[in-house]
């Protein structure tokens, strides 16, 4: 085997790696020069992805029913349970809202940040490998699909669109933070709201982590964790998981709190993808969450 | 080799299988700490080196790293660059050994361990995944080769029915 490296096999690794290193600084950059043959073959393939993760989903979605069907007796105990106090709390809600409406009104306050518009998308492909997590969705540039807007479940956020092509998008997820981008978050307390980023995810144990939050702020287990608006194209007060612990952050200034990602990253098949309200023309309308139809679209 | 449209058409179903029905059977689905990736498109390209030369391989994982590259991560360059290389070093290997089943499964298990290390090389040097070295030695190395690997074993006899034994001008070049 001592020929194998010969110099001239030798020149040419070095040549492709650097050829090879070269090629990846270029397309890793943030506005990176996707033209038309990226995106043909990325739709090409995604129709035939397409084809094929119907039939998955028509197995995948049996078993889920099988295993569902087993709880169905004590599930709908609890729901029923849930419904009185549900009907009290939407009425609540409902005054609520109303008063708002009327104090900001009065206030002069126009907050684009709560108005959002959602575009229901399905998962087409998911990556194979472990160090890209990215979905493909089937709506795209040609449905008003934009990068950097935030992607959501039924249960909460899931990731940020990286980059679109005509026909489909691609979702980093919030496991792979270094791709979707850190998440500038808000813990719901009853008597103040606490700041912070999600920037990190543990592998190991599955949670999110959510630092650089104040010292003295009080964050407690249970407290529901929602995107705070900040910076960024994510509206505000979309669900992103609970706190289940909280721990002293490296230097003592801050803290830090693992989050339960309230969405499955197991199961993703329906997503919808949020476009801020700031975004469409009709941004000055009232608060409250003002969910419009676009075509292709479907209404929550 | 003319079974190319055949194995051509064989890749692709494994790529379109492998991002649509397989991530549903991975390990991490169903909560366990070992993360498992499934490459069967790769591996048939690695058995393609193996039965049909170092050139016909480097071609076939070179193409196939850029469709990947293309499709999931938009960095385009590390696939291309790991199938390629070990692709040719799989072929290469056969310069030397007969190909028996055993030395084909070593081979396999060999080249598989080179691309993840290259893979996950790239993916921590530039910082694109926060993984520590830990979860790769610890939870994913060892179930993605061997579920690769295994795969391997099982598609190596009705491919080389597939490609037949009219491989030689490979072992030459």
């Amino acid at each position: 085997m001592s020929d194998l490296f010969t110099s001239k096999r030798l020149i040419l690794l070095l040549l492709a790696l650097m050829l090879f290193s070269a090629l990846i600084g270029f397309t890793s950059s943030e506005r990176k020069p996707t033209g038309w043959p990226v995106a043909l073959v990325q739709d090409g393939v995604a129709l035939f992805q397409s084809w094929f993760h119907k039939p998955a989903r028509v197995v995948a979605g049996f078993f889920q029913d099988l295993r569902e069907w087993k709880m169905l007796y004590d599930e709908n105990q609890a729901l029923k349970a849930n419904l009185d106090q549900y009907a009290r709390m939407s009425a609540e809600l409902a005054r609520l809202r109303e008063e708002n409406q009327r104090l900001r009104a009065m206030l002069d306050l126009r907050s684009t940040l709560d108005t959002f518009r959602l575009y229901a998308a399905e998962v087409i492909a998911r990556s194979p490998d472990q160090w890209n997590q990215v979905l493909v969705i089937n709506k795209g540039a040609r449905d008003g699909i934009r990068p950097d807007m935030a992607v959501i479940t039924t249960k909460g956020l899931i990731g940020r669109v990286t980059d679109v092509t005509p026909f489909t998008a691609r979702v980093a997820l919030l496991t792979d933070l270094s791709r979707s981008g850190h998440v500038s978050a808000v813990v719901q307390g009853e008597e103040s709201r606490v700041f912070g980023v999600i920037d990190a995810y543990d592998v190991d144990t599955g949670y999110l982590l959510f630092q650089k939050i104040p010292v003295e702020a009080p964050v407690r287990e249970g407290q529901l964790v929602v995107t705070s608006g900040l910076g960024g194209v994510f509206p505000r007060g979309l669900v992103i998981g609970t706190v289940v612990a909280v721990e002293p952050g490296d230097n003592g200034l801050t803290q830090r709190a693992y989050v339960k990602p309230a969405a499955d990253f197991a199961y993703l098949d329906e997503v919808f993808v949020v476009e801020r309200g700031d975004a469409f023309p009709e941004a000055n309308a009232p608060t409250g969450h003002n969910e419009t139809r676009r075509e292709g679209g479907r209404v929550l | 080799m003319k079974v190319r449209p055949a194995l051509l058409g064989l890749l692709f179903l494994l790529v379109l299988v492998e991002s649509t029905w397989l991530p549903a059977f991975a390990p991490q689905r169903f909560g366990s700490p070992f993360l498992m990736a499934f490459r069967f498109s790769f591996v048939v390209v690695l058995l393609i080196a193996i039965l049909c030369g170092r050139r016909v391989g480097f071609w076939f994982g070179l193409v196939l790293g850029f469709l990947h590259d293309v499709l999931y991560s938009g960095v385009i360059g590390v696939y291309a660059f790991g199938m390629g290389l070990t692709a040719y070093l799989a072929g290469y290997a056969f310069l030397f050994f007969h190909r028996s089943f055993l030395v084909v499964g070593a081979v396999l298990l060999g080249v598989l361990i080179v691309f993840e290390l290259i893979v996950f090389g790239f993916y921590r040097l530039f910082v694109w995944t926060a993984a520590p070295l830990q979860t790769f030695w610890l939870h994913y190395l060892v179930p993605t080769v061997a579920v690769n690997l295994l795969f391997g074993l099982l598609a190596y006899r009705p491919l080389l029915r597939l490609i037949g034994r009219d491989a030689e001008d490979g072992e030459g070049t």
